[in-house]
């Protein structure tokens, strides 16, 4: 956890024969991050020995990858989260695409047919719905009259008369194909009474349609507008609940065959990843060789199932990760090799561990920032937005996002950046929160009001100068305070430097870097003279010549780092570069550490803007809290919380990532990926 | 007066962050290369298009889906018109406004071919009808009345309180005169454009610049879909009267076209003209391409795709410059037509079982 996870290096060697059952066990291991043995043995680079034959293997990938895609929009379809392999340990299934492929087929055939008939529908609807929507119009004319029909309107054209009962059916057919609706009035003998409502622009067509079904025109006194208007309203509902209905059959279609669907989903993911490792083999006539990095601490137990599984066909050799690190003394012609950085991190530790990655990879052999990185941020977080109450907002936002995204585990996320971040950013605030509440209550604060006392200091009463006992009374206090906090992150920055670097063997940089050991006592013993000076009430510097010396000394052998470095070139560059140096050294130092008092400047925002919360409450409520004070308060919490929650975030990660990480971090690594049944 | 910062600064970031979340190039290859059309609907899932695949999964109809995707971009324009109004002064908000019009004449002309479709040439137009994107319309004209006049005169008397109905009322005969609406359309075309250039004039230098590069590619992809429609339409006839192209082109001065149309090889000398321009070597057939045949339509319309491209880079070049400019209001414009466009071919594509090869040679 403090350090990148010990790597070690495995070439396993194998007969063809038992090519897929090593894969397999791979896979089930899941430990392998795999690299292409070319970059790491110079005997491999030799094409006649050696083939890595990845087109047909990644050509058979990509088969079982389109396969895999076609049960998951099968199953997406019917509203099914992705299932994960994580339990099969690559038992065996059924393995026969030829056979998962057929009953993909199936499925979509089915669905292809639900679809052609809610098109259908829609496309009866869609006449209907014209029909409907000018109903409603009442430019052009009038149509809905109380009482009667009117004969007009802009777009709608409406017949009234009676047709034989026994050509109903037919003329009822033929109508639904057009923009136009038929509405049964009553009936008298062999003669039904009808009112049809169609489009003009159809006119001439309906005219003719009715004149072949025996239509007779009448007007109809007891026909109304009103009841054609609900026939066509009731014939839409039930159209668009049919078409619910198609749409909910695809769901059941899916539903009721999920079992199998993620069966099939989880044998072709399998397989899948069974080819992905056979592709990055490398083979010879005879043999296939395995080449990756695995956590040292699994070296037995990958030995030892490797081995079993082979039947002891297999030649197993291991490196050290320390073979590697330095090769480029030990061999010239060797490339340079970049070992997996594995960040071994509890699960409790993801979001910072994200934090981390996200600005890079650590490289390997360093140390592991992200426990430190909470620390830090969740310290800065709190000292910037100490509240208790508010605190408690966040957590239970994080909770609800957490909430939010368990429920839509598996199924593709909503389009848009926010969506996708609410795994990640739900568990942060929940650590944010976390850390506002043990924040508020060392601060006393509870929604902007002292509800306790506070434990450590009454930061409202600091801030408004109303504390006049107690080791912190005044906002200089609380500027003070981060400035340590400040000098305590930045020197703890520059111990993780120096720790890497000795690990790394890179004595020149140990000393001359700009973080190394002379930057690192010139920050020292400038710190010393500055406590000192302010101590003084900003009058006096420290007499003691010593602290002057040391910067002095440490300065001059600084002017050495280009010259050694280079072992030749221009001095008028030596001087430059030094100048530089000690500019980026002074100047640097200086900008990070008071870059912390911005830690204090928001805490006393916060504070400042709950003060001015309260005052236009009181001012909205002059003799006691009313309804407007309430509302006051509860929005301006609101606000505070998202502005200054969100300020605080932001800025907790800039400090992080500038004066924290700018001290030690490399960011060269490469993430440690093995191929596992494990889904992330 | 205001500075380009105040002026474009609001516009500016939401636009680019808009921009930033389009489909990106990876989303296309994936509906491109999906096994299915379901799959290549699904894809959409994790865009802005969500509401396009409920639609379809309700459905089961890709018009309805691609309904959707023009209610889509419609809403995200007339968001834009907003933010202008709101944040500009009243010279960028007509220019915008004309700018935004496209869209809106896009529609009038669909409303128009439909009419024309049904009272002129007698056909149903109940399959398409419902398709037809219900917008605000053109200076208020409906849409729907569009449709369902009977005849010219009531088709005139619609259109009487636009801008462009003296336009329309001079095309109409033409229309019925030649049995084409091609005439009416090339009509509201140079009327658009003329009116574009026009609010153009009154920008500041730098954003009149600018706007006028764009124009002027639109301008050149205008008259050459003109020429590839006029070359499809006579393809083995004798040709009617000629097209007065579109002057105000960046590329390509319409009398250069012009010439180049009535030469015996109009491909071979488009493709030399554009390919010089735009450093692009000619892909297009070099033997006698004699202008009656389908090579040279093909190879206008190859022409056409390499104007679309080239507004694109221009889109993008003005995405790099200067962040405060009327450029971003007319990229994202742009950009949001093509992403639209770009969904529409491919989810026809894949339900028609074309290739990914060949549906990217569409894109």
């Amino acid at each position: 956890m403090i350090f990148t996870g010990r790597m070690v290096y495995l070439t396993a060697v194998t007969l063809q024969d038992y090519s897929k059952v090593l894969s397999r066990e791979l896979l089930r291991l899941g430990l392998m991050h795999f690299v292409d043995i070319r970059t790491i043995d110079p005997v491999f680079t030799d094409e006649s020995a050696i083939s890595v034959q990845r087109e047909e293997a990644i050509a058979r990938k990509n088969v079982l990858t389109s396969a895999r895609k076609r049960i998951e929009t099968i199953l997406n379809v019917g509203g099914v989260p992705r299932p994960s392999v994580g339990d099969d340990k690559g038992t065996d299934v059924p393995t026969d695409k030829n056979e998962l492929d057929r009953m993909a087929e199936s499925f979509e055939s089915r669905i292809d047919k639900i679809r052609e008939s809610q098109r259908n529908l829609q496309q009866q609807i869609n006449r209907l719905e014209d029909v409907r929507r000018h109903m409603d119009d009442t430019e052009g004319g009038r149509f809905l009259d109380t009482g009667g029909i009117s004969k007009g309107g802009a777009f709608l054209h409406v017949h009234t008369g009676s047709v034989p009962l026994d050509r109903l059916e037919s003329l009822e057919q033929k109508i639904a194909l057009y923009p136009a609706v038929l509405s049964r009035v009553g009936e008298s003998g062999q003669r039904c009474f009808t009112v049809i409502v169609g489009m003009k622009r159809n006119k001439s067509d309906l005219e003719k349609l009715l004149k072949d079904h025996d239509f007779s025109p009448q007007d109809i006194p007891e026909a109304s507008t009103g009841e054609t208007t609900r026939d066509l309203d009731a014939k839409l509902s039930r159209m668009k609940e049919e078409q619910r209905e198609y749409a909910k059959s695809v769901t059941e279609l899916v539903g009721n065959n999920r079992t199998e669907l993620e069966h099939a989903w989880k044998s072709l993911r399998i397989q899948e990843l069974q080819r992905t490792i056979e592709s990055r083999f490398a083979e010879t006539k005879r043999a296939v060789v395995a080449s990756g990095w695995l956590p040292e601490s699994t070296r037995k137990d990958v030995q030892t199932a490797l081995v079993r599984v082979t039947e002891g066909h297999i030649s197993l050799e291991w490196h050290k990760a320390e073979e590697f690190l330095n090769r480029k003394e030990n061999h010239d012609e060797a490339p340079r090799i970049t070992i997996p950085s594995r960040l071994a991190n509890p699960n409790l530790l993801n979001p910072f561990q994200r934090l981390v990655t996200n600005y890079g990879i650590p490289a390997y052999g360093t140390v592991d920032p992200t426990i430190l990185v909470a620390i830090a941020y969740l310290a800065m977080f709190g000292l910037m937005f100490g509240d208790a109450g508010h605190g408690l907002v966040l957590i239970l936002t994080g909770l609800a996002g957490q909430a939010w995204t368990r429920k839509r585990k598996g199924l593709p996320m909503p389009s848009g950046g926010m969506a996708s971040s609410i795994p990640f950013l739900s568990r942060l605030m929940l650590w944010c929160g976390l850390a506002a509440v043990v924040a508020g209550v060392l601060f006393g604060s509870y929604f902007g009001m002292s509800l306790l006392p506070s434990i450590w200091f009454n930061y409202h009463g600091v801030v408004a100068g109303h504390v006049e006992a107690g080791s912190v009374q005044s906002i200089f206090d609380i500027l003070r305070i981060t400035i340590f906090f400040g000098i305590t992150v930045i020197g703890l920055g520059l111990l993780i430097n120096w720790v890497n670097l000795v690990r790394q063997k890179r004595w020149f940089s140990l000393f001359f870097d700009n973080s190394g050991l002379l930057g690192g006592i010139i920050y020292a013993a400038g710190i010393i003279i500055s406590y000192k000076f302010a101590s003084s009430g900003f009058k006096d510097l420290p007499d003691n010549p010593i602290l002057y010396w040391i910067i002095i000394a440490c300065a001059m052998i600084l002017f050495l780092k280009a010259p050694l470095k280079e072992r030749g070139g221009n001095p008028l560059w030596w001087l430059m570069e030094w100048m530089i140096s000690l500019l980026e050294i002074f100047s640097g130092y200086l900008a990070n550490t008071l870059s912390f008092m911005r830690v204090a400047g928001l805490g006393i925002a916060h504070v400042t803007l709950m003060i001015a919360f309260f005052q236009i409450a009181k001012m909205a409520s002059p003799e006691g809290f009313n309804v407007w004070a309430i509302l006051i308060m509860i929005l301006g919490n609101a606000l505070v919380i998202a502005l200054e929650g969100l300020s605080a975030g932001i800025q907790s990660l800039r400090l992080n990532y500038y004066e924290f990480f700018s001290k030690y971090f490399q960011p060269s690594g490469v993430e440690y990926k093995p191929i596992s049944l494990e889904e992330k | 007066m205001k500075s380009p910062v105040s002026t474009y600064g609001f516009l500016n970031a939401k636009l680019r962050g808009k921009i930033s979340k389009m489909i990106s190039e990876e989303t296309f290859r994936q509906m491109m290369e999906a096994g299915s059309f379901e799959e290549a609907v699904h894809v959409l899932n994790t865009t802005a298009y969500t509401s396009a695949v409920s639609t379809f999964e309700q459905t089961g109809d890709l018009l309805m889906s691609e309904l959707e995707i023009e209610r889509i971009q419609q809403s995200l324009l007339q968001e834009t018109d907003r933010y202008t109004r709101q944040f500009t002064n009243a010279v960028i908000t007509a220019f915008t406004t004309m700018v935004f019009l496209r869209f809106d004449l896009a529609n009038l002309k669909n409303a128009l071919r439909l009419w024309y479709e049904r009272t002129i040439r007698g056909r149903s137009i109940e399959g398409k009808l419902p398709y037809l994107l219900r917008s605000t319309g053109v200076s208020g004209i409906s849409l729907e009345s569009i449709v369902n006049a009977d005849s010219i005169e009531e088709l005139m008397a619609l259109t009487s309180s636009a801008p462009f109905a003296s336009i329309i009322e001079k095309a109409l005969p033409l229309v019925i005169e030649e049995h084409s609406i091609f005439s009416l359309e090339i009509a509201l075309d140079r009327w658009y454009y003329a009116s574009l250039k026009s609010s153009a004039e009154a920008l500041n230098t730098r954003d009149k610049t600018i706007a006028e590069r764009l124009i002027g590619i639109e301008i050149d992809t205008v008259n050459v879909n003109w020429i590839v429609r006029r070359q499809a339409f006579y393809d083995g006839m004798d040709r009617g009267a000629g097209i007065t192209l579109l002057s105000g082109g960046l590329l390509a001065k319409s009398g250069v076209l012009e010439n180049a149309l009535s030469s015996n090889h109009p491909a071979r000398q488009l493709s030399q003209l554009f390919g010089d321009r735009m450093g692009i070597p000619s892909e297009l057939p070099t033997q006698n391409d004699d202008a009656h045949t389908g090579s040279t339509a093909r190879s206008l319309a190859f022409l056409e795709k390499l104007l679309k491209q080239q507004l694109l880079y221009e889109c993008r070049r003005v995405l790099g410059g200067y962040p405060f400019t009327i450029g971003v209001v007319l990229a994202y414009f742009a950009l949001i037509q093509q992403e639209a466009r770009r969904i529409i071919t491919v989810l026809n594509g894949k339900y028609y079982e074309m290739s990914p090869h060949r549906l990217e040679a569409l894109l």
